[in-house]
């Protein structure tokens, strides 16, 4: 399974009322199975940005594509069933069990009893979550690691070839934190999947990006890998961001990475 | 759940309207006095008996009420007397002969409303003012012309209704002049007679086959000018109801000669002051008809 | 309580035809204030002009509205199950209205992320996460709808309200009491088992 390719063309978006874009001119193309994260403070337009993808922002000027398919020409509610969709707050359906919620999507594209079945099973594996053990539970029983791990997996049960992520990972504390980001980029990798990811956080940004796409005030400072950002920030705003001027922190993000990697905490 | 809440909404709208539609039952109704009732309920009883459904609507209220009613459709049938509808709803001139009033409210009724009146009975619940002996033999009152003068010494302790109808206080006034009371009170139907027997009232306003006028203690003034009719009592039924179940005339005709001064007074009282209820009562009686 | 011991079937009957009417009506107002209070949740100024609409027919003393309703559908159940209804709406949609406004905005969220229509997203994930206040607003209802239903008794319906009515004509204190009592004890049982519902729709 190949990812979708994700393109941005003048994307603006302002929201009513408002003084000034949420999000100002953004053009860049994201490629088939890359992992890119948008990263900035709060404010900046990255989860705004990341919401046009399907429609749940709706543009004030420009176009996104998703495999070179305008998203305004599209069905909103289908394009959605067609894209993973996992948040901070992960939005567990309190009233119906771990099972059910991963199956959410899986029911609403019509798919037969037994694959559901099946494939919320294989979701749960894949996120690491024992089948047998989890999939009775209620969202309410589960710690914060294991509610965003079953978010991870209700996000691609219908095998989506795009997955957008907000701040999934912002709740939850370090020691899971580290765990989840390993195993998300293995599961994406693995399958594919072109993914999304917003964060304000620069190490997490560090670790998991294929190229990162640094915000600010709804434009877009700087993309790159995050090698090339080290090395050559293009603004001092950026330079300040990821304090590449400082040789340790360098260092720790390189080695962060490089960990990721090698499959190494 | 929402297909279980759209069920429940099927059902009971169809419920609703079979309810509304009347179904199949007979809906009979009463005024509000305990006679009223307890005659509805001999009607209703009696046709049950004969195997029609029948839907209880009593305790309606007024004459006024249980007319628009009928007219409406809201009641298929309801007890009625022959001399209020003379002289309160068709507001015709008094007449002595029981079964010449009957022949003309029949006919008026028929013609007027589309309304039916099946076969009358015995019992007359003609109006009537009552005093007790002491005041009567105090004022020296044994006719209604004797209270027509003495009215401005006089305390009135009545029901609203009196006070408006036809045959009430305004026809007294107009056929025997005078009726001028010292006061008028109104009271619930049946508390007027404890005015009365309590000393708060001097003369009272009556029904002939109310059950506390056995009293020993009061007496019912002579008409001596035949100011009141005779009111008998008959069901009125809607023409088209009747017409689709012409088995209640046989039900309701049969029990009728068996409505009889004493039998009412018996029932009303068994009902006002031995609290019995209405349905026993109807049964009881009916049981003797039999 | 002599009443009851002497007329068991017909005190049975009354409150048949009592449960009947109340639960009728509350299903009938329950499928017109969910829209209202779907509304009123989604556009809060349309909302409280709703609301307050309601809540002032709400003060309306019941016999006044009851007339008039008469005056339209005749004597009879009819004029009763629409009061029944029009009473409902304020306490029901209300609760609709706060049940919706109350959930969680993630899940909300997370709904329409996921590829669920507007229509998907009430009734999938709102309402089943607002039924518990909903079913408040139900209990709330019930118990008013039991104490209002006996006027049915005054314009010719049906219900424990005959007993109460047609005692007040006879001035037979029995046959009063016995309807009263058992008014009220149906409203205590109806509270009582729309607080087990409560409990149970509790995610």
């Amino acid at each position: 399974m190949s990812g979708a390719a994700i393109r941005f063309a003048d994307a603006s978006v302002r929201y009513p009322g408002a003084p000034d874009d949420a999000v100002r001119n953004v053009s860049v193309e994201i490629a088939s199975g890359e992992l890119v994260v948008l990263l900035g403070p709060s404010g900046c337009g990255k989860s705004t940005l990341l919401r046009t993808v399907n429609r749940l922002v709706a543009l004030s000027n420009g176009s996104v594509f998703v495999d070179e398919r305008d998203v305004a020409g599209a069905d909103a509610v289908q394009l959605r069933r067609e894209i993973g969709y996992a948040i901070q707050a992960v939005g567990l359906f309190a009233h119906m069990s771990v099972a059910e919620n991963v199956a959410v999507v899986p029911s609403l594209l019509g798919w037969p009893r037994e694959r559901i079945a099946a494939r919320v099973d294989e979701l749960l594996g894949m996120v690491g979550l024992a089948p047998a053990r989890y999939r009775a539970r209620r969202p309410r029983e589960l710690s914060g690691g294991e509610a965003q791990r079953v978010g991870v997996a209700r996000a691609l049960a219908a095998g989506p070839r795009a997955l957008l992520m907000d701040e999934p990972f912002g709740a939850v504390d370090a020691v899971v934190r580290a765990s989840l980001q390993r195993e998300l980029a293995k599961i994406v990798r693995g399958l594919g999947t072109t993914t999304i990811f917003v964060t304000h956080d620069v190490e997490e940004a560090m670790r998991l990006a294929d190229r990162i796409l640094v915000m600010r005030d709804g434009a877009i400072e700087q993309a790159g890998t995050p090698d090339r950002l080290l090395e050559t920030p293009a603004t001092p705003y950026v330079a300040e961001l990821l304090r590449a001027g400082d040789a340790v922190n360098r260092e720790y993000l390189l080695h962060a990475r490089a960990a990721m990697r090698n499959g190494e905490p | 759940m929402i297909t279980r809440a759209r069920a429940l909404a099927v059902l009971g709208s169809s419920a609703l309207l079979t309810a509304c539609g009347g179904g199949a039952r007979v809906r009979i109704g009463s005024k509000n006095f305990t006679e009223s009732i307890v005659i509805a309920e001999i009607y209703a009883q009696a046709l049950e008996r004969a195997g029609i459904a029948v839907e209880r609507r009593f305790n309606l209220g007024s004459t006024q009420i249980a007319m628009a009613a009928i007219e409406r459709g809201d009641i298929d049938c309801y007890p009625e007397y022959t001399g209020t509808a003379l002289l309160d709803v068709l507001h015709l001139p008094p007449q002595r002969d029981p079964q010449a009033i009957y022949r003309a409210v029949a006919a008026a009724y028929a013609s007027r409303y589309r309304l039916v009146w099946l076969q009358p009975s015995p019992m007359n619940d003609s109006q009537g003012l009552v005093t007790t002996k002491a005041v009567a033999a105090a004022q020296h009152l044994a006719t209604l012309s004797d209270a027509a003068k003495a009215a401005p010494r006089l305390r009135l302790a009545t029901i609203q209704e009196f006070l408006v109808r036809a045959d009430g206080l305004p026809g007294l006034q107009k056929a025997y002049g005078g009726f001028h009371f010292a006061s008028v009170r109104t009271y619930d139907i049946a508390l007027k007679y404890r005015a009365l027997l309590q000393g708060n009232a001097d003369v009272a306003s009556a029904f002939t086959t109310d059950g506390a006028i056995e009293s020993d203690e009061l007496v019912v003034l002579r008409d001596d000018r035949h100011f009141w009719p005779a009111y008998n009592v008959a069901p009125v039924v809607r023409a088209s109801t009747l017409a689709a179940r012409p088995a209640m005339r046989a039900a309701l005709d049969a029990i009728a000669p068996a409505i009889t001064d004493r039998a009412a007074q018996r029932m009303n009282a068994a009902v006002e002051s031995g609290k019995m209820d209405p349905s026993d009562v109807a049964a009881a009686f009916l049981a003797e008809v039999r | 309580m002599s009443y009851l011991a002497g007329h068991p079937l017909r005190v049975l009957a009354l409150t048949g035809q009592h449960v009947e009417l109340v639960a009728l009506s509350l299903a009938v107002a329950l499928l017109v204030a969910v829209p209202i209070g779907v509304a009123a949740a989604r556009r809060p100024r349309l909302g409280s002009w709703l609301l307050g609409g309601l809540a002032a027919i709400y003060t309306i003393p019941s016999l006044a509205l009851l007339a008039v309703f008469v005056q339209l559908f005749g004597l009879g159940n009819g004029a009763i199950f629409v009061a029944l209804v029009v009473y409902a709406q304020f306490m029901l949609a209300r609760n609709v209205a706060a049940g919706i406004r109350g959930v969680d905005a993630a899940q909300v969220d997370a709904a329409r992320g996921l590829g669920m229509s507007p229509a998907l997203v009430l009734a999938r994930v709102e309402l089943p996460l607002a039924l518990p206040v909903i079913v408040g607003g139900i209990r709330v209802a019930a118990v008013a709808s039991i104490a209002i239903a006996t006027l049915a008794g005054y314009v010719g319906g049906g219900g424990l309200g005959v007993l109460i009515f047609t005692g007040l004509t006879l001035h037979n204190d029995a046959m009063i009491v016995a309807g009263s009592v058992a008014a009220s004890l149906l409203a205590v049982a109806a509270d009582a088992l729309l607080r087990l519902a409560e409990r149970a729709v509790r995610v």
